[in-house]
């Protein structure tokens, strides 16, 4: 569904990213798991088209050199991004509208919020909150079913399990394995390394840019060399 | 869920109702016409604000070179009326497209900045929008162009003596603009603009497309603000570029709409309602007194204002759950 080929990225001139070589199959969940600062916000900027890059990035086969960042996500690209970025002013119920905003026209675009209240049942007893008044965990809640309102194929999430409580931590990675369950394929960034491999089929370790080992991540979990060496632990 | 919606939107459609007719009746027992001028300018000013607000309140994009468009509505209708004889009722819609077609390559290049730099670049656009008028002959250079007075008519939209026509022309254009703004709040082009203002990542990452936007909200915005410059210089009845493109009108455009709250249906009325008065009533009684005290106590005013109700004067009306949708 999603290859990368030979992919660098660069912050004016600063590469965040080189020689990046990837895979994600439909029906997969993929980890990127890596130490703060190893390029992994950047690995989905360079998809969502939101950083300059060389190389080659395919979405079903298409390239998406130069589509610009709106087109690449009607395409059916969605993402969480890093730290939520919601709407805080607007209420839940508007949130999720606007992710169904490049569906107009579309009888069916409000259909998705089905979906989400079943993986968040939370999200529907506050639909006329404003999103700044929700906890950490619901606006992660908020944000992941605001990307789902999109009906993208292919989910990015960027670190879903920042400043939230650990127990929900465990209930975001669930739903995101139900997604996947439901035909979403997801590619998830993640520092907390366990929790993540848990729910990964494959995994990438990134390392100061550069993919320095991949495989199953039940190998990647078994590893003991790349908790030291890669993640400190 | 739905229902706390519409039963907000129901209770803004039920004040603005209210608030015009109140606005209609108004005028008719005052007899005095320095006070039936300041009301007329308060609701012209109302307007341009809510003009403001569109683009710099909902979208989020600071213009300090809103001047512009109103200096350019002004002269189009006018110099449509001297040159080619269009009556400035319809030179008022003229005014409006020519604006509204001027953001598009004002904000072309300008839109590629953002915050700061994007407020600082209209400034400089709405100063050579003011040296090119100063400077061409066709448009009566710095000496301006005077609209002769061809008997009262609203096709003409003259009135010799009589400030009550203004008064319903301007209350019919402030009424326009608030109309504009209440239907954005609820439209797909509203919540757009509002993600452009919060987050454009987010937006971007959900389909929207930032830059065509901007360009929205700047043409319906700069061509809202030209019509209110025409209508400016027909109740004026000459212009010339200091008196239409001077960047301090791109200032007072903005700040009833700062001051009574950005990106609110009622910020720009309420802003303009203490602002306009303030400034007329320091002029008169301080103006006089020592260059420049009329001025002090007006930028002391909006410090005030600035320091105690940072979201602006709406925040003092409306409840708890509203203020925080401002700014």
């Amino acid at each position: 569904m999603l290859t990368m080929q030979d992919v660098a990225a660069s912050y004016r001139g600063l590469k965040a990213l080189q020689g990046i070589s990837l895979e994600v199959g439909r029906g997969e969940i993929v980890a990127v798991v890596g130490a703060n600062g190893a390029g992994k916000s950047t690995l989905l900027k360079a998809i969502a088209g939101q950083v300059a890059t060389e190389g080659t990035i395919l979405f079903d086969g298409a390239s998406l050199a130069g589509v610009p960042p709106h087109m690449i996500a009607r395409r059916g690209v969605g993402l969480v991004p890093e730290g939520r970025k919601l709407f805080p002013r607007l209420t839940v119920e508007d949130n999720l509208r606007l992710g169904a905003y490049a569906k107009r026209g579309d009888p069916n675009r409000f259909a998705p919020l089905e979906l989400v209240f079943q993986l968040f049942p939370r999200l529907a007893e506050r639909l006329s909150q404003r999103a700044e008044t929700l906890s950490g965990g619901e606006q992660q809640m908020l944000a992941i079913g605001r990307a789902l309102m999109t009906q993208p194929r292919l989910l990015m999430l960027d670190e879903p399990s920042q400043g939230i409580m650990p127990k929900l931590v465990d209930d975001i990675l669930a739903a995101v394995s139900r997604i996947r369950d439901l035909g979403v394929t997801v590619l998830l960034v993640e520092q907390r390394l366990v929790e993540a491999l848990e729910i990964a089929d494959r995994a990438y370790v990134l390392q100061t840019g550069r993919i320095v080992m991949q495989g199953a991540a039940k190998d990647i979990a078994a590893d003991g060399a790349v908790r030291r060496a890669y993640l400190g632990m | 869920m739905d229902n706390a919606i519409l039963r907000r939107r129901k209770r803004e459609v039920l004040g603005g109702v209210i608030v015009l007719a109140a606005l209609a009746l108004l005028p008719l027992p005052i007899k005095d016409v320095y006070t039936q001028n300041l009301i007329i300018i308060t609701v012209l000013f109302a307007g341009l604000a809510q003009a403001w607000n569109i683009l710099g309140g909902y979208c989020g994009q600071i213009s300090l070179g809103h001047a512009l468009y109103f200096g350019v509505g002004g002269y189009v209708s006018t110099l449509l009326y001297l040159k080619a004889g269009l009556p400035p009722s319809l030179g008022l819609f003229a005014a409006f497209g020519v604006s509204g077609l001027l953001a598009l390559p004002v904000g072309w290049p300008c839109f590629r900045l953002s915050g700061h730099y994007y407020a600082i670049a209209t400034v400089v656009v709405g100063e050579i929008g003011y040296l090119l008028f100063l400077n061409w002959d066709f448009v009566g250079g710095a000496t301006g162009v005077f609209i002769p007075f061809h008997g009262e008519s609203w096709a003409q939209l003259q009135f010799k003596t009589a400030k009550l026509p203004y008064h319903y022309l301007v209350l019919a254009f402030a009424a326009a603009t608030w109309l504009t703004a209440f239907l954005l709040e609820g439209s797909r082009w509203g919540f757009a603009w509002r993600a452009v203002k919060d987050d454009v990542t987010a937006a971007r990452s959900l389909g929207v497309n930032i830059f065509s936007s901007k360009m929205a909200a700047a043409a319906l915005s700069g061509g809202f603000t030209g019509m209110g410059g025409a209508i400016y210089a027909q109740y004026v009845g000459y212009i010339d570029p200091d008196s239409v493109l001077a960047g301090h009108f791109s200032i007072l455009i903005a700040l009833p709409a700062v001051l009574g709250g950005v990106s609110t249906l009622w910020g720009p009325l309420i802003g303009a309602a203490v602002l306009m008065p303030a400034s007329e009533l320091s002029r008169s009684y301080l103006g006089g007194s020592g260059r420049g005290v009329d001025l002090m106590l007006y930028g002391g005013l909006i410090v005030i204002v600035a320091l105690a109700r940072p979201q602006g004067l709406v925040s003092l009306f409306g409840r708890k759950d509203d203020h925080a949708r401002i700014a």
